[in-house]
């Protein structure tokens, strides 16, 4: 399902005008109240037709999004970003209604930030025989690099290739567990991942990580473990479990260079205490910059 | 000559004793109505409140527990919001108060109820809904105690005055 049908009806004619006439893909579409409308594509930034888009664009967009029912949405709005059937991910910035001290939800919205979906069957082609320790087992690895180079996208293909198997690298098809916090990785709705992640894949859909992981450990046996964005010391604490427990785990991180990585304190002493075998890197191109064991 | 006189003061009769039937009737059935749509609005009260059902599929789901004007005002909502050319609830819910049935018993009041809890209809938090949906259910049932009262006052009168007037004319005429 693509974007279009979550557009404001008025921004509908000009972005697919645009699309039709843009050669690279595009990542995001983003709208500001009074601003003009931009579509970010991997060759750069395009502003289609030059307009601004009004309070009426901003609106019916979070009509179509929210279905006309904010209040079915108020965790995702209190997160920031929800998640739409196609594996679309939007993101929310207005008025922070807060509520003893923490965000409840939000309102008065002011930008909204479409990312594409997309699935890129091959795009770790490159990576997964780095991952693989003789025998098919698999290593556990760090992605880390900036916002938007496609650390979701390559953590995605990892889980389907490893779940689906490689018998060309010797790898049979392995128990994936997916602890998808932000609905990213599988972009389920209502209990069906939209993306292809092959037939040996569990997700557990919206769960923090930190109860997550240990979740799927218990309940449907992983062999390999798969989650994104990891930051916080609880997060951590889960994933040096589950590494403790013998299996293997995927998890990105945002982190423009390796420099970077160690200046965060929970991912420093993952990486210091051997929850990775491999740190993978990937920059602002959305290039694979460089595998290294760590 | 003689048929067809008698033929037109049956007409005369008829046409009156039905107008006083059918305000009698309406007068009847507004508090049937407007209990009907008090319960819908509680039915959606659970589902925003407890399942926080988006609101095209929890209008349709209240829609089918429903009957009468209830039901295809709940029913048309849903389909304009399924439309999927962005138009708000409170527009959708608009639209289909517009679009409900001539025939409906209710009154201007009743009517504006309906508008005063659309503008609202989806547009805030789960809390703030609720409250909205407790104050016209609590609205629509104040209306319907003064309905039914209204009802127990006027509609025999109406009946009887449909009649007496359709003979009262009828007498004049000859």
């Amino acid at each position: 399902m693509g974007l279009l049908p979550f557009l404001a009806p008025a921004l509908r004619g000009v972005l697919a005008d645009a699309a039709a006439g843009s050669r690279h893909p595009w990542c995001e579409v983003r709208i500001r109240r009074g601003g003009l409308l931009q579509v970010v594509t991997t060759a750069g930034d395009l502003w289609p037709g030059e307009i601004r888009c009004s309070d009426d664009d901003v609106d019916r967009t979070v009509q179509l999004i929210t279905r006309a029912s904010l209040y079915a949405w108020e965790e995702e709005l209190a997160r920031g970003y929800c998640t739409l059937p196609g594996g679309h991910r939007v993101g929310f910035a207005g008025r922070a209604v807060v509520r003893e001290g923490r965000v409840a939800s939000q309102t008065a919205f002011s930008s909204l930030c479409l990312r594409v979906g997309r699935a890129l069957p091959g795009v770790a082609d490159g990576l997964l025989p780095a991952l693989l320790a003789p025998g098919g087992r698999v290593r556990s690895a760090l992605l880390f690099g900036p916002p938007g180079c496609g650390k979701t996208t390559l953590l995605r293909d990892l889980a389907r290739q490893i779940s689906s198997g490689r018998p060309d690298l010797g790898l049979p098809g392995r128990r994936v567990g997916i602890c998808d916090e932000r609905s990213e990785i599988a972009a389920s709705t209502a209990g069906r991942p939209h993306f292809d992640l092959g037939p040996r894949c569990d997700v557990l859909d919206g769960c923090p990580k930190a109860q997550g992981l240990l979740l799927l450990l218990r309940a449907l046996g992983p062999e390999v473990l798969v989650t994104d964005e990891v930051g916080g010391a609880a997060d951590a604490e889960a994933l040096e479990d589950a590494a403790r427990a013998g299996v293997a785990v995927l998890a990105t991180a945002h982190a423009g260079s390796a420099a970077d990585l160690e200046r965060r304190p929970s991912l420093r002493a993952l990486v210091s205490g051997g929850a990775f075998a491999v740190l993978a890197q990937l920059g602002p191109d959305r290039r694979l910059r460089g595998v290294v064991a760590a | 000559m003689i048929a067809v006189t008698i033929l037109a003061g049956a007409c005369i009769l008829i046409g009156s004793t039905g107008a006083g039937a059918v305000v009698a009737n309406n007068l009847r059935r507004r508090p049937e109505d407007l209990g009907r749509l008090a319960a819908a609005l509680g039915h959606l009260e659970t589902e925003i409140g407890y399942l926080a059902a988006p609101l095209p599929e929890a209008l349709q789901r209240v829609a089918r527990t429903s009957a009468g004007p209830a039901r295809a005002l709940l029913q048309g909502a849903a389909e304009r919001l399924c439309a999927g050319d962005g138009a708000t609830a409170a527009e959708a819910w608009l639209a289909a108060v517009a679009a409900a049935d001539p025939s409906a018993a209710w009154t201007a009041a009743d009517r504006q109820a309906l508008l005063d809890f659309g503008a609202a209809l989806g547009a805030s938090g789960r809390e703030d809904q609720l409250h909205h949906l407790a104050h016209c259910r609590e609205r629509l049932l104040a209306l319907q105690v003064e309905a039914r009262r209204e009802a127990d006052r006027s509609a025999r009168i109406w009946l009887y005055l449909g009649a007496l007037g359709g003979l009262g004319l009828l007498i004049i005429c000859m």
